[in-house]
């Protein structure tokens, strides 16, 4: 049976609609078979944390000055804590401030951070944004709030009433930027348990000394980590992020830096939910076994990113 | 937490990660005068001081559960040595009366050296320390170059120091050299056994107080008593 030139042009288009979408499905199959084998490889990076009240400030009822935040955007995660002043009246707002200003504007740099050589002076731009948000949202909640206090006139020695520390960590592709004003912790934990401070010690933060955001011109006071790894070089498997309160329940800082390991050691047979599930207790028993300050973790799993070692 | 994992944690991280906890340490020094003129009812009364101050410090300590006191004391006279060398925890430390020898110097500078020593040994997350000098004259040594040393050291410089002047003839000068020129805080001077007891009391109890509470040392300018006993009962 001969078939005309329209028959033909009917079927070869059913043809083609039929292979094209069979393509189209097989090809989805495809990706969501790469995407799950790619899940299993490379984990996705998790991040928590959590701030808990001190033993002592539960005792004589002062708030919890410990701040956190941490999220998972597009394209990065970022977590930051800030430890408010004990003497600052106003330093747990002053806190909460500053880690959602450091959000703030490093989620605003994000794109130019990406640019490989020009991070070390899109970071100097950021610390002194950070600074300069930190100061115009603070003086306008002392004057949205204590308005009558402030008789409508704003004196700089406010902002020692919200003094803050704050550290933060931004991690995209295989870029790790880490910062710190003042005392707290910033600590890589490689995947066999070895853990390091990326940062050099400050001078300043000896019994009970610290720097902070309410001091003019904090942003060069920052000490800053910034590191795109390479296939070849060992990269951090976890990063821990903590105010001094939970470092100062330790005897010694090597058993602090312990923490470190042991997490990464609980990561890796256990999972990340157990930290999940587990920091907030931990962080209360180390309070109310050591410094009875105000205790903030956030821990960062880099997962997958640690794989790429793998040869 | 699985049984496995929960036992291992049990066993390997003593129930949580990390290593040993335990209270931040807050070093106590008593540095005290032991010159010949504190001989008689003066170092009698500052026997009585200490040993009454120090019930009220240890209820300060427990008040703050993440502070464990230590203690040390060493004189000053013709040269300084350690009354107590070795840091006692504030709740097992016991006192024991001090004697003077009479015609002996006030060699402060010597005992600001001792304390100097000292001082590098404090772990580093110690709170910042408390330092109470009682003294009743003038340093008959060079106590300036000590006490530059001593505001050199990052916990010398950081800590409560606070004075106590025994009678009328201390130079106070000197006390609030040792305090810092600048600083609100000033010597008490006692002239009186009981002022002496009180203001042992209240100068010890407020600086710990305020060393223990995670605060600014700033806030240390609340130590002094707000009041000062009445001429009437001096004795010294």
């Amino acid at each position: 049976m001969m078939m005309t030139l329209g028959d033909f042009s009917k079927r070869f288009m059913r043809e083609t609609v039929n292979l094209k979408s069979r393509v189209c499905r097989e090809f989805k199959e495809f990706r969501e078979i790469l995407w799950n084998v790619n899940r299993k490889l490379f984990p996705q990076k998790k991040l928590f944390g959590i701030s808990v009240k001190g033993a002592s400030h539960k005792k004589n009822g002062i708030p919890c000055q410990d701040a956190v935040f941490c999220i998972k955007k597009r394209g990065f995660v970022f977590a930051a804590v800030a430890d408010g002043h004990g003497s600052a009246d106003l330093s747990d707002t002053g806190s909460k401030v500053a880690v959602e200003v450091a959000f703030s504007v490093l989620e605003k740099s994000f794109k130019k951070l990406r640019k490989k050589l020009a991070q070390n002076r899109t970071m100097e731009t950021a610390l002194k944004d950070i600074e300069e948000k930190w100061r115009r949202t603070v003086k306008k909640h002392y004057l949205d709030n204590y308005m009558e206090e402030a008789g409508g006139t704003f004196d700089d020695a406010v902002y020692d009433r919200y003094g803050t520390t704050l550290l933060f960590c931004i991690v995209f592709g295989r870029t790790v930027i880490a910062s710190q004003l003042g005392d707290g912790e910033i600590v890589f934990v490689k995947a066999d348990g070895e853990t390091y401070n990326p940062l050099p010690e400050s001078s300043r933060s000896v019994a009970n000394s610290t720097e902070s955001i309410c001091e003019n011109g904090a942003a060069k006071n920052f000490r800053t980590y910034i590191k795109t790894y390479t296939m070849k070089e060992k990269n951090p498997f976890v990063i821990l992020l903590s105010t001094d309160g939970y470092p100062n329940s330790f005897e010694t800082k090597d058993d602090f830096l312990q923490v470190g390991g042991d997490m990464a050691q609980i990561i890796k047979t256990e999972g990340f939910s157990t930290i999940e599930n587990n920091l907030e207790e931990w962080l209360n028993c180390s309070s109310t076994s050591g410094s009875g300050d105000d205790a903030t973790c956030s821990v960062i799993c880099l997962g997958g990113f640690e794989l790429w070692n793998l040869k | 937490v699985s049984l496995k994992t929960k036992k291992k944690i049990e066993e390997d991280f003593m129930g949580m990660p990390g290593g040993k906890m335990s209270a931040r340490p807050l070093h106590f020094f008593w540095i005290l005068d032991c010159s010949g003129s504190m001989y008689g009812e003066k170092v009698g009364a500052l026997n009585n001081a200490i040993r009454e101050a120090l019930p009220h410090i240890r209820k300060v300590a427990d008040e703050n559960p993440g502070v464990q006191v230590y203690v040390r004391a060493l004189r000053f006279s013709n040269g300084a040595d350690w009354i107590i060398k070795d840091p006692v925890k504030i709740d097992s430390f016991i006192w024991e009366d001090i004697k003077i020898n009479i015609g002996e110097m006030t060699n402060l500078g010597a005992g600001l050296s001792l304390l100097n020593e000292a001082l590098p040994s404090i772990p580093e997350r110690s709170l910042p320390p408390v330092i109470v000098l009682v003294s009743d004259g003038q340093p008959t040594d060079d106590y300036k170059t000590s006490l530059v040393k001593l505001k050199q050291n990052p916990f010398g410089e950081k800590a409560a120091r606070v004075s106590v002047a025994i009678g009328r003839e201390t130079d106070l000068d000197v006390l609030q050299d040792f305090i810092g020129k600048e600083s609100k805080i000033k010597p008490v001077q006692a002239n009186n056994p009981q002022d002496l007891v009180e203001y042992i009391k209240v100068v010890s109890t407020r600086a710990v107080k305020i060393a223990s509470q995670v605060v600014k040392v700033k806030d240390v300018e609340k130590i002094v008593p707000e009041t000062v006993n009445k001429d009437d009962d001096d004795t010294w």
